[in-house]
């Protein structure tokens, strides 16, 4: 993880809320500003993910989403909005967040995670944030996370339920240890609420935190499930596979 | 005995249900009960849950309490056991 850079006096004025937290401090903050995050994508997730990452004063986000904004998009993805429809979402997403906090350096990858540009794209960062929809895309990042030794944050949706996980490669499951195949009943479009997606997006954003300021418990080998209907919370533990295909190895 | 069987995401939209009581004899595993949910809860059910090979989809992931366990391992379920069902989901 990063080891930080001193922070400006508008910086210390900025985030003095979160630097009184206990065992975060200003050496936290120094951390978050040297820290990259990828999320991937900024749908309803991912813009509440960025979101919660740009105000808690992260200093560089690759965000990687392609297409433009849908009318179906704007019940939950809250970095983009109406005067937008039919427009990039990732330049929806960084407008957006750098009126939020203007120091944040921001790219944009007007692509999903493939398996041609995942490597590329994940060696930018510390850290990623998994908000995409499809289990290709997921296995990729997880691929490379694996790979490049970096924490991986799952954040996943369903109607009024959430899960939520992170995955650091060689201490928990991994996401193929999980799913090993492509789940075959798993479809792209599923209801859901845009309260939904904001409230795991946050959970994610703060399991995000954590890990790039070095404090709390992080979720690690550990699956969050939430069900909203009823407010069920729960957590449970999580078992690796030794002989997953991506992390058995490690 | 009894114990208790919760589902979740797609599998909770198939049973139309997000938990039930099943009564069971003594000495079952869950290889034992699964037959026994995919009958009460028909076709949609079963093809979420188990592959034409009559393995367990290795997508589903299964919860005795808060551990995770194998479908096909041989642990017998005992009086009050929690059993969950979680189907895959993702971010959109």
């Amino acid at each position: 993880m990063p080891l930080g850079i001193p922070l400006t006096d508008e910086e210390r004025a900025v985030y003095e809320w979160q630097i009184w937290v206990p065992g975060f401090g200003e050496a936290g903050q120094e951390r978050l500003k040297s820290a990259s995050v990828l999320v991937s994508r900024c749908g309803g997730l991912g813009s509440v993910v960025a979101y919660e990452l740009a105000a808690a004063g992260v200093g560089k986000m690759v965000i990687a989403h392609a297409g433009n904004v849908k009318p179906s998009d704007l019940n939950r993805q809250l970095l983009m909005t109406h005067d937008w429809l039919g427009k990039p979402r990732v330049e929806s997403a960084k407008r957006r967040l750098n009126d939020l906090n203007p120091r944040l350096e921001i790219v944009t990858v007007p692509e999903n995670i493939n398996e041609s540009n995942a490597a590329e794209i994940v060696e930018q960062v510390d850290l990623i944030v998994d908000c995409a929809p499809l289990f290709n895309e997921r296995y990729c990042m997880n691929r490379e996370a694996v790979r490049q030794r970096k924490p991986l944050v799952e954040c996943a949706m369903y109607d009024l339920e959430a899960q939520l996980t992170t995955i650091v490669p060689g201490q928990t499951p991994c996401l193929a240890c999980l799913y090993p195949d492509d789940p075959p009943a798993w479809k792209r479009e599923f209801p859901v609420f845009g309260a939904v997606s904001g409230t795991v997006g946050c959970l994610g954003a703060m399991e995000a935190l954590k890990l790039l300021g070095e404090f709390g418990e992080p979720l690690t080998g550990e699956l969050l499930t939430m069900d909203l209907r009823d407010m069920t919370f729960r957590t449970r533990k999580l078992r690796r596979n030794q002989d997953c295909h991506v992390c058995g190895s490690l | 005995m009894n114990v208790t069987v919760e589902y979740a995401a797609q599998v909770k939209r198939a049973t139309g249900i997000s938990r039930e009581t099943v009564e069971l004899v003594n000495g079952e595993t869950l290889k034992d009960l699964i037959p026994m949910l995919t009958e009460r809860h028909g076709d949609e059910f079963h093809a979420l849950l188990m592959e034409e090979s009559g393995k367990l989809q290795p997508s589903i992931l299964l919860f005795i309490g808060d551990e995770q366990v194998d479908w096909d391992e041989s642990r017998k379920l005992t009086d009050r056991d929690v059993v969950t069902f979680l189907s895959p989901i993702s971010g959109g």
